[in-house]
C-alpha cells in the first residue's frame, strides 16, 4: 500500500519538473488539467532517456533516484503550489441521481480505485514475469545493462521499462505496476483535458468512460505491459499535435509532438510506425490546400515543419535501437537477420519468431482488412485477446465520420485509424492495437454526445444512452472477473505463496522462493521449459530450445554435450517446470530428440533437490 | 458532403438507432457466447 505514496511523489516530482522546464521554454497551457498531463509525460520522457544513460554507465543505484526524485520536486516546487491551490478551487455540485456526468463520474473513479487496489499485487501475469520485470530488475541488480543472453526480450526497444526500471530502484516491482497503471490514469486525464479543450466535459467524460471501460484496458492496467506506456505516448504526440494546429504559435508544440512520437518508437518496435503517422497529416493537410502552381513552394514549407519534428523524435526514438545494436548487434533484434545479424540467433528461431508474430490475426489481405471492424469487435480471439475492445468502436467511429463534425474529430480520426492501418499491417494481436484507441475513444464519445443532443429526447434515452451504459455495466463484470483476484494480495489480506498457489498458470514462485532461500549465492539456474524468471533472485539463463542459440539444443548430439554446455555456462541447477502452460515436451518443437537429451541428461548428472508445486529443482554436479 | 441532418429525416434516425442496438446485442451474443465455452458451459 505504502507504493501509492511512492507513485503520488513520484507524479508530483514528474508534473513539477516538467512544468518547471517547459514554462521556461514558454509553453502555455489551456487549463492545469492540461498542464499537469503534458508536464508529467515529459518528465516521463526524460526520465526515460535519463535511465538509460544511467544504465549504459552502470551507474543503477537507489540512492541517485532518490537524489533525481528531490531535485524535480525542488524545481518543481512553485507549480506545485499553483496545483494545490487550483485543487483547493475545485467545486462539486449536486444535481440529482439522474444526472449523467455523475453516473460517468462514479463510473471512472471506481475503476480507477479498481486498477490501483489490482496493481498493488506481486508481478504474476506470463510478460510481464517473463521480461516486462524480470529485465529491469535484472538491470536493477546488476546496477547497469548487462547482455542476457537467453531472453530474446531483453534486446527489445524498451521506453516503459526504464520507468519500471526507474520504479524498483525507488522501492519494489509493486512500485512498477503502479506506474504501469498511471499510465492509464494520465491518459484518462489527458482525455479528459483534451475534450474540455477542444469539445466539452460531457464528452470528455463519455471519453474517459469507454477508454477506461475497454476490457483489453482492465488487463493491462493492473500488470506491468510495454502496451498502455506506448498509447499514453502516442495519444501525448497526438495531444500536443492537434495543440499545434490552433495557431501560428504551435511550432513548440509541434516539437513537443515530435518528442512524445520518438517516446512511441522506443516503446515497442510497433511504435516506429506511429512515428510517421503525425508527419503524414502534416504532408497531407499540405497537400490537399495547395494548387499546381504553389506545389514547389509548399514542399520547403513541409520540409521546414518536418525536420524539427523528426529532430525532436530522435533521442527518444534512437536510444533503445543503439541499446539493441549494442548488446546485440542487431537494432530490431531479432527482426531484419540477414542483414544486421544478431547474437544468440540462426535462421530457424528467426523463422519460428516470425511465424508466431505473423502468425496472429487474419492476414493482410484486402477482404480481411475490410472485415477487420467486425472481426476485432466480435471475434477478439482471432487476435489472441480473450475480451476484446468492446462495440462501442464498431457502433460509433462510423456514425461519427457521416455526422458534421469539428477539425479536431476529424484529426482524431485520421490518426486512430492510421494507427489502426499501420498495426494490421505489422503484427495483428490486439493489445498491440491499444495506442490507437485512446483517440477513437474521443471520435466515440462525440459520436454519442452529438447523437445524444441531435435525436429526440426519449428515443436517445432508449436506444442510445442505455445501450451503452449497459455495455459500461458488463465490462465491469468482465474486470471484475479478470481483475479481483488480485485485490486481496494487493491489500496484504491474503499471503503472496497462497496467491500464486491458486493460479492455474503453473508458475514457478514456490520453486523459486525455495531455490532464494536454500541455494548458496555463486548458484546459477537454468529454468528449463519456462521462461518467466522474474521471482528468481539468483541468476539464471532460459533453456528454451527455439529461442536462443547461447546454449544450443539443435546442435547437441547427446547429454554430454548438454553437460559439457551447462559447465561452460556456470549453471548449477535446473529448474524444470512440469506444468508450463507454453512450453511442453512431445510438442513440437519439443518433441523427438532435444526433450530426449534433456531427459537423458537429467537422470545422469543431476540430482533431484525439490519437487514444487509445478517444477521440480535439480543439483547439477559441475565437476 | 459532411454529414446528415438527424432531426428531419425520421427513417435515417431509425437507422442510427437500429445500427447501434445491433451490434451492442451482437456483441453480447457473441462474447457471452465465447465466454460460457471459455469456462466450460457448452451451448450446444
Amino acid at each position: 500500500m505504502i507504493e501509492i505514496l511512492y507513485l503520488a511523489i513520484l507524479l508530483a516530482g514528474s508534473f513539477g519538473f516538467g512544468s518547471f522546464v517547459l514554462s521556461r521554454f514558454g509553453f502555455r497551457f489551456y487549463s492545469m488539467m492540461e498542464e499537469f498531463f503534458l508536464s508529467v509525460a515529459f518528465s516521463y520522457a526524460l526520465l526515460i532517456l535519463v535511465t538509460y544513460w544511467l544504465g549504459f554507465s552502470r551507474l543503477l543505484y537507489p540512492a541517485l533516484a532518490w537524489v533525481m526524485l528531490l531535485a524535480t520536486l525542488l524545481f518543481g516546487f512553485g507549480a506545485l503550489r499553483r496545483l494545490f491551490n487550483s485543487l483547493r478551487r475545485v467545486k462539486f455540485s449536486w444535481n440529482g441521481w439522474l444526472n449523467m456526468e455523475f453516473w460517468l463520474f462514479s463510473l471512472i473513479a471506481f475503476f480507477t480505485v479498481f486498477f490501483m487496489l489490482a496493481s498493488l499485487a506481486p508481478p504474476w501475469s506470463y510478460d510481464t514475469t517473463v521480461y516486462h520485470l524480470a529485465v529491469p530488475k535484472i538491470y536493477a541488480m546488476e546496477k547497469g545493462f548487462v547482455e542476457i543472453p537467453t531472453l530474446m526480450h531483453s534486446q527489445w526497444v524498451m521506453a516503459p521499462h526504464m520507468l519500471f526500471l526507474f520504479a524498483i530502484l525507488l522501492k519494489n516491482p509493486v512500485l512498477a505496476n503502479l506506474v504501469n497503471f498511471s499510465f492509464a490514469i494520465l491518459l484518462a486525464v489527458g482525455i479528459y483535458a483534451f475534450c474540455c479543450r477542444f469539445l466539452d466535459r460531457k464528452t470528455g467524460l463519455f471519453a474517459v468512460a469507454v477508454f477506461l471501460t475497454l476490457p483489453m484496458v482492465g488487463i493491462l492496467a493492473v500488470s506491468a505491459h510495454a502496451d498502455l506506456g506506448l498509447a499514453f505516448f502516442a495519444f501525448t504526440a497526438f495531444y500536443a499535435f492537434a495543440c499545434s494546429l490552433e495557431n501560428d504559435k504551435g511550432r513548440k508544440m509541434l516539437l513537443l509532438a515530435g518528442f512524445f512520437s520518438g517516446a512511441a518508437a522506443g516503446s515497442k518496435m510497433i511504435g516506429l510506425f506511429f512515428l510517421p503517422v503525425i508527419p503524414l497529416i502534416i504532408v497531407a493537410r499540405q497537400l490537399v490546400s495547395v494548387t499546381k502552381r504553389s506545389l514547389q513552394a509548399a514542399i520547403p514549407a513541409v520540409l521546414a515543419r518536418l525536420w524539427p519534428f523528426f529532430l525532436a523524435a530522435l533521442p527518444l526514438a534512437a536510444v533503445g535501437y543503439v541499446k539493441n545494436w549494442v548488446y546485440s548487434g542487431n537494432p530490431f533484434y531479432p527482426l531484419f537477420f540477414s542483414v544486421f545479424g544478431g547474437k544468440y540467433l540462426d535462421a530457424a528461431v528467426v523463422q519460428r519468431f516470425t511465424d508466431v508474430v505473423s502468425g496472429y490475426g487474419t492476414g493482410v489481405s484486402l477482404p480481411s482488412l475490410l472485415l477487420l471492424p467486425w472481426n476485432i469487435t466480435m471475434n477478439p480471439v482471432k487476435f489472441v485477446d480473450l475480451l476484446g475492445i468492446g462495440p462501442l468502436f464498431l457502433a460509433f467511429v462510423p456514425l461519427a465520420v457521416l455526422l458534421p463534425k469539428p477539425r479536431v474529430v476529424k484529426l482524431a480520426i485520421a490518426v486512430g485509424l492510421l494507427s489502426l492501418l499501420s498495426w494490421f499491417f505489422v503484427s495483428q494481436a490486439l493489445r498491440y492495437a491499444l495506442y490507437a484507441f485512446p483517440v477513437l475513444s474521443i471520435v466515440v464519445a462525440f459520436s454519442i454526445v452529438r447523437l445524444c443532443s441531435a435525436l429526440p429526447r426519449r428515443i436517445a434515452t432508449a436506444f442510445l444512452v442505455l445501450p451503452v451504459l449497459a455495455f459500461f455495466a458488463f465490462s465491469t463484470i468482465l474486470l471484475f472477473g479478470s481483475d479481483a483476484k488480485q485485490v486481496p494480495v494487493g491489500l496484504g489480506l491474503e499471503p503472496d505463496a497462497n496467491f500464486f498457489a491458486g493460479l492455474d498458470d503453473g508458475n514457478i514462485f514456490a520453486e523459486c522462493k525455495f531455490a532464494n532461500e536454500n541455494l548458496g549465492n555463486g548458484s546459477r539456474l537454468l529454468l528449463l521449459y519456462e521462461n518467466r524468471g522474474f521471482h528468481c533472485n539468483l541468476p539464471y539463463h532460459i533453456g528454451i530450445p527455439d529461442d536462443q542459440t547461447f546454449i544450443d539444443f539443435a546442435s547437441m548430439q547427446s547429454d554430454g554435450e548438454l553437460a559439457a554446455r551447462l559447465r561452460e555456462t556456470k549453471i548449477s541447477h535446473l529448474v524444470v517446470n512440469r506444468n508450463s502452460p507454453v512450453y511442453q515436451p512431445g510438442k513440437n518443437p519439443y518433441s523427438g530428440r532435444i526433450p530426449a537429451i534433456i531427459g537423458s541428461f537429467i537422470s545422469n548428472y543431476t540430482t533431484r533437490l525439490y519437487s514444487g508445486p509445478n517444477a521440480d529443482i535439480y543439483a547439477f554436479a559441475a565437476s | 458532403m459532411d454529414g446528415f441532418q438527424l432531426r428531419t429525416n425520421r427513417a435515417r434516425n431509425f437507422a442510427v438507432i437500429a445500427w447501434i442496438c445491433i451490434i451492442i446485442l451482437l456483441y453480447f451474443f457473441f462474447t457471452v457466447r465465447y465466454l460460457l465455452e471459455y469456462l466450460g458451459v457448452g451451448l450446444q
